[in-house]
């Protein structure tokens, strides 16, 4: 058996890399921008091609259990005041069942999975739901067993997306799988949220062309708001609260100061347009990368279920490599900082996700989450089964 | 304010605007496409899929270019454009092999027999087995030589989550390479 040295494998790595790209020497394709008329779009990835029907099984995996709770005590906490615009969930009231979607090393599977919250254990498995379409994101309600989860076309562009609502029995099955009254997007969803009783529904999309989009899907008609400023390199994280009437959204674009993440509120009855010119600003952070800077970066937000408190998690590096995490709420109102929630360092985990009134914050590369008391500001350490060795991609509890 | 017909892309007559654009972007495609294709390869395994993936990458740019305030950060973005477009293909990917759809195979895999050296290899074969943020940060640090600051900036991932993603990435291929022995 030989041992690899770090320094030694870390070499291996490298000149694998180089010898990798040394087998690229001319390209087979000339500039897009050749091409006349209209935009021009690449050719499709062949290798894609579209598949034989295969029809949408759901598997029961096994029986659910009951549900003596797996959450107990709390950890590396400290108490403090009340966080304004919250409410106190007494752990041991979480909701039973949590949905995944997963992808396996190698990306050799991706899948819908329900889990046990107790045990950790998938109770149903869900196919896409037509014919060459993949599962991109899931969201969950204040209903511990209704669901809206979006699929989309595996091949490139992948899009549109549909959206459905997942119902499960109280035993985690699947009970339906219902196309909304809107039930397709134009682009590829980004992420995805839902009120608590799941009439409202918001979501972040890319595409077609160059458009980065928030929406929100009410009554069977939707509203968007679109991000014209700067060279938009994403747009994540939507949240909206319990009633549907406000979002909350992350922006990340290339600006003349680096790399410039903004956390956006909004209220969904704004009139549609320019998400810069309805929405407030809450946070804005922007760095510059390079050896030896210090830099905040936004993971993520989630907004609360009374839509007054938006919660951020922020990691932030010190030059010499110290990360601290930490979830730090703030005033939908006025943007003013009302405290930290909690922090930690390692930078995991960084994914903040609702659950019930509490803070889910989980990360895919880790098996460490915490799920945070915003009222009590206590956490609790948790372990994420399976993780990372499956990776979730996106998880609603 | 009404928007010149040439910028909202209705008009019929010339697109000064957009003839540049597409001048600036191609000038872009000839200096940085190949590196960027290359990269890409690291990250998908086959230059078909590369090349769709920078092809991509070049067209949000061109669509986008209007709103460009700072050419410095063009590179930033492409590189990072080809990261989620990586990312796409992956999720397609995953798709097409479960469903037993043939795609290119990465170059270093026997099948392919583009590449030299069974180190070489074996090593890349052991990343490619990697989870997917692992694989990134691999081919950011030592393929792109990105310090993990510039590293963090792509992947929107804090410098530290770089660090520990590096390092377990490093030792789970030290395992897989132990055990392919």
């Amino acid at each position: 058996m030989t041992d690899h040295l770090p320094g030694d494998l870390e070499e291996r790595v490298r000149t694998a890399y180089q010898s990798a790209a040394r087998t690229v020497q001319t390209l087979q394709r000339p500039s897009p921008m050749l091409a006349t008329g209209s935009v021009p779009r690449p050719r499709r990835m062949n290798a894609f091609t579209p598949l034989a029907a295969a029809m949408a099984v759901i598997v029961v995996i096994g029986a659910s259990v009951a549900l003596p709770r797996l959450l107990t005590g709390a950890v590396g906490s400290s108490q403090s005041r009340a966080t304004p615009g919250t409410s106190a969930s007494a752990p041991g009231h979480y909701p039973p069942f949590r949905v995944v979607v997963t992808t396996n090393d190698d990306n050799r599977q991706s899948k819908l999975l329900v889990e046990s919250a107790a045990t950790g254990h998938a109770v149903s498995t869900l196919v896409p739901p037509w014919q060459g379409a993949m599962w991109i994101d899931v969201a969950a309600t204040a209903g511990a067993t209704r669901f809206i989860v979006a699929a989309a076309p595996e091949s490139s562009p992948y899009t549109p997306t549909r959206l459905y609502a997942l119902t499960l029995s109280a035993r985690g099955t699947v009970t339906g799988l219902t196309p909304l009254a809107v039930p397709t997007l134009p682009g590829e969803i980004t992420s995805l949220a839902a009120s608590a009783d799941g009439s409202t529904v918001a979501y972040t999309t890319f595409g077609p062309g160059a458009a980065y989009e928030v929406g929100v899907i009410t009554g069977g008609r939707t509203r968007q708001w679109s991000v014209p400023a700067g060279v938009i390199a994403g747009i994540w994280h939507v949240s909206v609260s319990g009633d549907g009437a406000m979002l909350a959204v992350i922006t990340q674009s290339l600006g003349r100061a680096g790399v410039e993440n903004t956390a956006w509120v909004l209220p969904t009855g704004s009139a549609p347009g320019s998400l810069t010119a309805r929405a407030r600003k809450v946070y804005d952070h922007s760095y510059v990368g390079g050896a030896g800077h210090a830099m905040t970066i936004l993971d993520s937000a989630l907004i609360s279920p009374d839509g007054r408190t938006l919660y951020l998690s922020t990691t932030a590096s010190s030059a010499s490599g110290r990360t601290v995490t930490a979830v730090t709420a703030y005033s939908t109102a006025d943007a003013a900082s009302l405290g930290t929630i909690s922090t930690w360092g390692g930078g995991y985990p960084e994914q903040l996700s609702p659950v019930g009134g509490m803070l889910l914050s989980w990360d895919p590369d880790s098996s460490t989450a915490y799920l945070i008391n915003p009222a009590t500001r206590t956490r609790t350490t948790l372990r994420l089964r399976g993780l990372p060795r499956v990776q979730y991609l996106t998880l609603a509890w | 304010m009404t928007v010149p017909a040439y910028r909202a892309g209705t008009g019929s007559q010339p697109d000064p605007f957009r003839h540049a654009a597409r001048a600036a972007v191609d000038d872009l495609f000839r200096l940085h496409a190949v590196g960027l294709v290359r990269f890409a390869l690291v990250l998908v395994g086959d230059q078909a899929t590369a090349e769709d993936v920078v092809q991509e990458a070049f067209l949000g740019l061109y669509r986008a270019w209007d709103q460009v305030r700072d050419p410095d950060a063009v590179l930033g973005y492409l590189r990072t454009a080809v990261v989620n477009g990586a990312r796409s293909v992956h999720r397609s990917r995953g798709r097409a092999r479960l469903l037993r759809v043939p795609y290119d195979p990465p170059v270093w895999s026997a099948e392919a027999a583009v590449m030299d050296g069974e180190d070489r290899r074996a090593v890349l074969a052991g990343i490619a087995r990697l989870p997917r943020r692992q694989r990134e940060v691999l081919a950011l640090k030592y393929y792109l030589d990105l310090s993990e600051h510039d590293v963090a900036a792509i992947l929107r991932v804090s410098r530290g989550t770089v660090a520990a993603t590096g390092a377990r990435a490093l030792a789970a291929l030290a395992r897989q390479l132990r055990e392919d022995q």
